[in-house]
């Protein structure tokens, strides 16, 4: 559901608008960006939901799709890849967002 | 003694309902790959000025476009495909009738432009800070 | 020249052969008839070794699902005309053991509809007896579940499910389906009851919502919508049982 809600409009941000020119050239500063992320936490919170819920949203579809289509044997070692990778990833996003 | 047929690993190459159910499926590797693109920005904000400006700086990269239009065209593919199945998930009966499917759809659909333009207000507005 | 059409019939006799083979017949086309029509003018007329279930041949007994062309149907309710002039493809639904020509063994079906308790289950102690009269019920209450109820256990939804496919322990729709008719009706005390076997990894967390079972079901049934509302309901209940360990639920 986040990533159904959230990333189309962020891809068209960082993919089209921003690039293009469409809007003004400091909307993703590091200035901006930092000082928008770093001041709130409840922005990093959100920024944690975007970026790390998706991860498990991937992990089980991919997983399944994978045995799917034919990799049924090896079915554990793909659960522990895929939702390994997810859980990895949101420690990760959790770590990098508390030391911004 | 009862014979039992194989299914071969092609099954989805069949028939055109299968083919999208495993297109829709694999839209969540575009989901993952354009949140590693945010975890990687996020990364780079936490390096420092010099870091973010060069992370940052790939969205001008003629093949940032690209990836940007097919991850699109994947996230909203699964977008639509998962709004319009929400009326079977979400059921309500007023009386006997059911809640029309297009209310339900509709709502997620609502939900979506509203998110979306509270993200661009967020982003794009005019002023230097959320 | 009275029309004709091409039928590609699966055949499997065990105490011939050990790999099955296609025949096939060409039979008399009109508009009215059916691919059921076809093969028993098939039987009567030109073969008559072939082995196929058939009942009412009205779609209501749900005996004569097959493969036609490679999608589940009713063939009593598959017009030739929907195919003519093209060959049609009849073939055993897919997922089963084939015990001949286009007979499949149903057993494992039948038992997973037992699995899932269908019949209404009361608290101890909360049974109505008879002398108090029946269970009353308002027409909201019978919305909730009549859709699950009108299944005809034709398996075509089976036949449809790539999970099932690859893995014949997962429950499947029609016996989900049938679950949540019982989960759903308000005389019904049995859900808890029925939870182990409907949510577990064999039961709804199997299913990755092709939906395609809901397509090919003949009588709008819906049980792509039974299953992802069973997979709500119960990490509800998850959660709440979680959260809130003290509550009692039905």
């Amino acid at each position: 559901m986040v990533a159904a809600l959230f990333l189309p409009i962020l891809m068209v941000i960082t993919g089209f608008v921003v690039p293009n020119g469409f809007a003004p050239l400091d909307t993703l500063s590091y200035e901006r960006v930092h000082s928008a992320i770093s001041g709130s936490n409840i922005v990093k919170l959100v920024l944690f939901g975007v970026i790390a819920l998706p991860f498990f949203h991937w992990a089980h579809r991919f997983k399944f799709t994978l045995v799917d289509i034919g990799l049924r044997k090896i079915s554990l070692l793909l659960s522990v890849l895929c939702y390994g990778g997810a859980i990895s990833a949101t420690v990760v996003t959790a770590i990098i967002l508390w030391q911004i | 003694m009862s014979y039992i047929r194989k299914v071969p690993n092609t099954w989805w190459l069949q028939r055109k309902p299968y083919f999208l159910f495993i297109v829709r499926e694999l839209t969540s590797v575009a989901v993952a790959g354009y949140c590693g693109f945010l975890l990687y920005l996020m990364y780079a904000l936490s390096k420092g000025p010099v870091a973010y400006s060069d992370a940052i700086g790939l969205i001008t990269h003629p093949a940032s476009y690209t990836l940007h239009m097919i991850g699109l065209l994947l996230v909203l593919y699964h977008t639509i495909t998962w709004f319009n199945v929400t009326p079977k998930v979400l059921v309500f009966h007023l009386g006997e009738e059911k809640v029309p499917a297009v209310i339900i759809a509709g709502a997620h659909y609502a939900g979506w432009l509203a998110t979306s333009a509270l993200v661009a207000w967020l982003l794009l507005g005019t002023g230097t800070s959320v | 020249m009275a029309k004709t059409i091409e039928l590609e019939i699966f055949r499997y006799r065990p105490e011939e052969e050990s790999e099955p083979t296609f025949q096939s017949y060409e039979v008399p086309f009109n508009e009215e008839w059916v691919v059921l029509d076809a093969i028993n003018y098939i039987k009567d007329e030109i073969d008559g070794t072939i082995s196929h279930r058939w009942s009412c041949r009205m779609g209501v007994c749900g005996s004569c699902g097959m493969m036609v062309n490679r999608v589940p149907r009713l063939t009593c309710a598959a017009f030739l005309k929907e195919y003519y002039p093209k060959k049609i493809r009849v073939e055993p639904l897919d997922g089963f053991p084939v015990e001949r020509d286009l007979v499949t063994d149903m057993d494992g079906f039948v038992s997973k509809l037992t699995d899932v308790s269908p019949w209404i289950i009361r608290n101890e102690g909360e049974e109505k007896p008879v002398e108090e009269g029946t269970y009353l019920q308002s027409p909201h209450e019978l919305a909730e579940y009549k859709q699950y109820s009108m299944c005809i256990n034709c398996m075509l939804c089976y036949a449809a499910c790539p999970v099932f496919a690859l893995d014949t322990n997962f429950l499947g729709p029609a016996a989900i389906a049938l679950g949540q008719r019982y989960n759903m009706d308000s005389r019904d005390q049995g859900r808890d009851q029925r939870q182990e076997v409907i949510a577990s990894h064999d039961g709804v967390w199997h299913c990755t919502f092709v939906g395609e079972c809901s397509a090919v079901c003949p009588k709008d049934v819906d049980p792509a919508g039974a299953i992802q509302r069973a997979k709500l309901s119960s990490t509800t209940d998850y959660f709440k049982d979680l959260l809130m360990p003290w509550g009692k639920r039905k």
